[in-house]
């Protein structure tokens, strides 16, 4: 009975990718591979890696460095900093490139996205690093020392071996989001993919191109998602039964304890601290020389008004998706699960120039429209939505479902008044979740807006774009507190101790 | 098994004092673990047994008292060896073996820098004593929770540590698992030599697996004994009730220096509700003739015979609970309502409410009051 609206919602997942892959191909196979092949390409594709690899490196060992810190050493305030931590989680990258680059415009280009990009997703890293050491059965290391091994060598040969699978999977999550990243490449000016292909169809009006380089993007994308699941699944179980972990011992940093808090501070410093810092001194630069208010308030209108339909419209689809994930187990439900997860690894400009396309060809009347608009963002994230579903009906137990059965109550009954109101809280939560994550979207907003509709992040984008910081500080201030409330409550439910 | 310190015990723990900043949890242990034995630590949880084991392998910093390990001065003075310089095996709660290593790899760990045959051999070895010979390649997750605790220990005797200590091994083994793999654990233990502590809070487990048992009672050891006379002889009433099944009775010297004991040796007769009961073991100056005393005995030695007779009381059955190979059944005597427990082997069980002559065999433990 869930089958038909689950259906629904793999089409509308995957459907647009169909119409990017035929804008590719209007111009037949050969031009496609000359496309491909030519040393623009190339470049494009070079410069990206370069990105992605840096970044990802950079933040593997910042993560995996501040999570060992505050986790397993003596570090002076640890408890405090495993909290602020993971907060520049809550800084969107085009925020805080509007912080660095209203600071130095010289930081445009590589090494000004490299630090944006680190500093502001390191979390990734971090989170499931610090959650997994916390977890790890104290007895082993105790073990380990019982068996002739210093702290220092039990760090190496059995802390650190078990926290790869972590380690690595977040590295992959950054990559993917360095990879997709819009806004913090886009105010860097730095010419990678997602720019780029913007920049093709906005400016340069070449749509074909576009949609060639959007394709190459989904392949290195998909690279990407195959190699997280697959270094998830890989990973082994911590803990063999059950039992109440015991604290763990802390190494003494000794001499290095103040050396160790200062490179910490730097790194919460340059994440969550300076982009603040930054933000506020243009909103009072903004406000002494005077805001338009009327503008920003109905920037703010737009906002929450797209924010609010598209997650409406996404939880309505994420809805039968998620219960059947949970409690249906089949090839099928299997299939339209994945066909949702393609999306969750493509970056928003696929989706929007996707989007376009269906737009211009077969949806004509809806093309920059605001229906298009919540279509893009249920596109974007229903893996979000469908996940805060699945795991909040999957936090009931099956059996009081098969309770509600056997007193009595139909396929309908069930679902309607005992899965339904169970999984509340949790769908509740989600849509919250999308809600602010459609506050924060930049690509799909830019390309798919209606006409003279503009949102709090276009009116940062477009501002920061021609250096006009004061006029884009209240934009950038309200993103920032919008978006620090997931966080929040992602850092009180996970990040601190127990 | 170790070489050195031979003649020393090859745990020796006195004065120890350890507490965390709210309340001591070791208030003054003196304990000594002898070469080759298996000693049992019993407490209920919260006595501190745990930390005791932990001040012994280095885990704890003890605040009062010294730690000699096979003659060696590890803890106390100003002394401090850092775990990994111990020469201890651990055996935690759940085995905690390394998941990212094979098993071979997992009881390799103490091996250090030997060469590899060397090192392949030892394994082997040690796989063998445990009874899980060829396990090497596989992986910890892939084995049954006894397997794990089998390999848990062959890691730790692969490094022939000089004791190896044993926190609570069994408890997270569901019940039917528990009583196989305790037994394999100590015959391995046996053949290997192997000294060790074991930490239990079940005081079965403590009377079958090990040779002597310590009981330790509010951060202080109460008594050490063997399992026997642990059992049939404990200090005092509290750690006679905690070591298993026990009837008290109130009851009065009839006379001291009485032969009592079958190899009649001193003991005294007591006046009691179930008649003169005798105790064998040498009264202590606290009691005279004439005293109130606390009886202590076993439901094992009460036993209800078909006939009333000399010597037998007039009891009342209250409840029976079987248990296959035995029974216990819940009793009170007729005149005072005594309550009575009665361990009985007997086919033909008596019902709720029937009417039985019961019978004191043995003798008794006494204490004051």
């Amino acid at each position: 009975m869930l089958v038909l609206p689950g259906l629904a919602a793999g089409a509308v997942a995957v459907l647009p990718l169909w119409y990017l892959l035929r804008e590719a191909l209007a111009e037949g196979w050969e031009s496609l591979w000359a496309e491909v092949w030519s040393g623009s390409t190339a470049a494009l594709l070079g410069r990206s890696l370069a990105l992605v690899a840096s970044v990802t490196a950079a933040c593997a060992v910042l993560g995996v460095g501040a999570a060992v810190l505050v986790v397993r050493s003596d570090l002076p305030f640890r408890r405090v900093l495993s909290v602020v931590l993971a907060m520049p989680l809550a800084v969107p990258s085009f925020v805080a490139a509007f912080a660095w680059i209203s600071w130095r415009p010289s930081l445009a280009g590589f090494w000004g996205a490299m630090l944006v990009l680190t500093t502001v997703s390191y979390p990734f890293v971090f989170l499931p690093v610090a959650a997994s050491l916390r977890r790890l059965d104290p007895a082993q290391e105790e073990v380990a020392r019982s068996l002739g091994r210093s702290p220092g060598r039990v760090l190496l040969s059995v802390t650190l071996p078990q926290i790869r699978t972590p380690a690595t999977a977040g590295a992959l999550l950054v990559a993917l989001y360095v990879l997709s990243d819009f806004g913090a490449v886009g105010t860097m000016r730095y010419e990678a993919f997602t720019w780029v292909i913007y920049g093709a169809f906005r400016a340069g009006f070449d749509p074909s191109r576009a949609a060639v380089l959007a394709c190459i993007l989904v392949l290195v994308a998909l690279a990407l998602v195959a190699g997280e699941t697959f270094a998830r699944g890989r990973g082994e179980q911590n803990r063999v039964g059950a039992g109440v972990a015991r604290a763990q011992q802390q190494l003494a940093l000794g001499r290095w304890k103040w050396p160790a808090l200062g490179s910490v501070a730097l790194l919460v410093g340059a994440g969550l601290a300076f982009p603040v810092v930054s933000v506020l001194v243009w909103f009072t630069r903004g406000v002494s020389a005077g805001i338009a208010w009327d503008e920003f308030g109905s920037a703010l209108g737009s906002t929450v008004a797209v924010a609010v339909l598209g997650a409406v419209v996404t939880m309505a689809l994420a809805v039968p998706l998620g219960i059947l994930s949970a409690r249906h187990r089949g090839a099928a439900v299997t299939a339209l699960e994945r066909s949702v997860y393609v999306a969750h690894g493509l970056p928003g400009i696929v989706v929007a120039l996707s989007l376009v396309f269906v737009g211009v060809t077969v949806l004509r009347p809806l093309y920059q429209s605001t229906p298009m608009l919540t279509l893009a963002y249920a596109v974007l994230f229903l893996p979000l939505a469908v996940g805060s579903v699945r795991s909040s009906v999957l936090q009931s137990p099956v059996q009081l479902e098969e309770v509600g059965h056997s007193l009595g109550k139909g396929r309908w009954g069930v679902l309607f008044h005992v899965t339904l109101p169970l999984a509340a809280p949790g769908i509740g939560a989600g849509t919250a979740l999308v809600m602010l994550a459609i506050v924060k979207e930049l690509p799909a907003t830019l390309l798919l807006h209606p006409t003279g509709m503009e949102t709090l992040a276009m009116n940062l984008w477009s501002e920061t774009t021609v250096g006009r910081y004061a006029a884009a500080a209240p934009a950038a201030l309200a993103l920032m507190l919008l978006s620090s409330v997931p966080t929040w409550i992602l850092t009180r439910t996970t990040g601190g101790y127990r | 098994m170790s070489a050195t310190g031979a003649g020393q015990p090859a745990v020796e723990v006195s004065g120890l004092e350890v507490d965390y900043g709210d309340g001591a949890v070791l208030a003054g242990v003196d304990l000594e673990v002898h070469h080759g034995e298996v000693l049992g630590l019993l407490g209920p949880s919260g006595c501190g047994k745990t930390t005791l084991l932990r001040s012994v392998a280095g885990f704890l910093r003890p605040a009062r008292g010294v730690i000699r390990l096979g003659g060696r001065q590890v803890a106390g003075g100003g002394t401090w060896v850092a775990p990994e310089d111990r020469n201890v095996g651990l055996v935690p709660q759940e085995g905690a073996l390394f998941p990212h290593l094979d098993v071979g790899a997992n009881v390799a760990f103490g091996l250090g820098t030997r060469n590899r045959t060397e090192r392949a051999t030892r394994v082997a070895e040690c796989l063998e004593l445990v009874g899980l010979p060829g396990f090497e390649k596989r992986r910890p997750r892939d084995l049954s929770g006894g397997q794990q605790q089998r390999i848990a220990l062959a890691r730790a005797l692969a490094a022939r540590p000089s004791v190896v200590l044993l926190d609570e091994p069994f408890s997270a083994l569901d019940a039917a698992l528990r009583a196989q793999v305790r037994e394999e654990v100590r015959d391995v233990l046996r053949s290997a030599g192997a000294t060790a502590v074991l930490v239990t809070h079940d005081q079965e487990e403590a009377l079958s697996f090990a040779s002597r048992v310590a009981v330790l009672r509010g951060g202080r050891i109460a008594q050490v004994a063997d399992p026997a006379t642990l059992y049939r002889h404990p200090v005092d009433l509290e750690v006679g009730r905690f070591v298993g099944e026990s009837v008290s009775l109130p009851g009065r010297v009839l006379g001291i220096g009485t032969p009592g004991g079958s190899n009649g040796a001193p003991g005294a007769e007591i006046d009691t509700e179930l008649g003169r009961l005798h105790t064998a073991h040498h009264p202590g100056a606290a009691f005279t003739t004439g005293a109130e005393v606390t009886v202590l005995l076993r439901p094992e030695q009460i036993e209800m015979v078909a006939v009333a007779g000399a010597g037998t009381v007039a009891a009342v059955v209250e409840s029976v609970t079987y248990f296959g190979h035995d029974a216990l059944v819940r009793l009170h005597t007729e005149a005072n309502g005594t309550e009575l427990l009665c361990r009985t082997t007997r086919e033909e069980l008596p019902a709720p409410a029937e009417r039985v002559a019961v019978l004191v065999s043995g003798a008794v433990t006494v204490f004051p009051g």
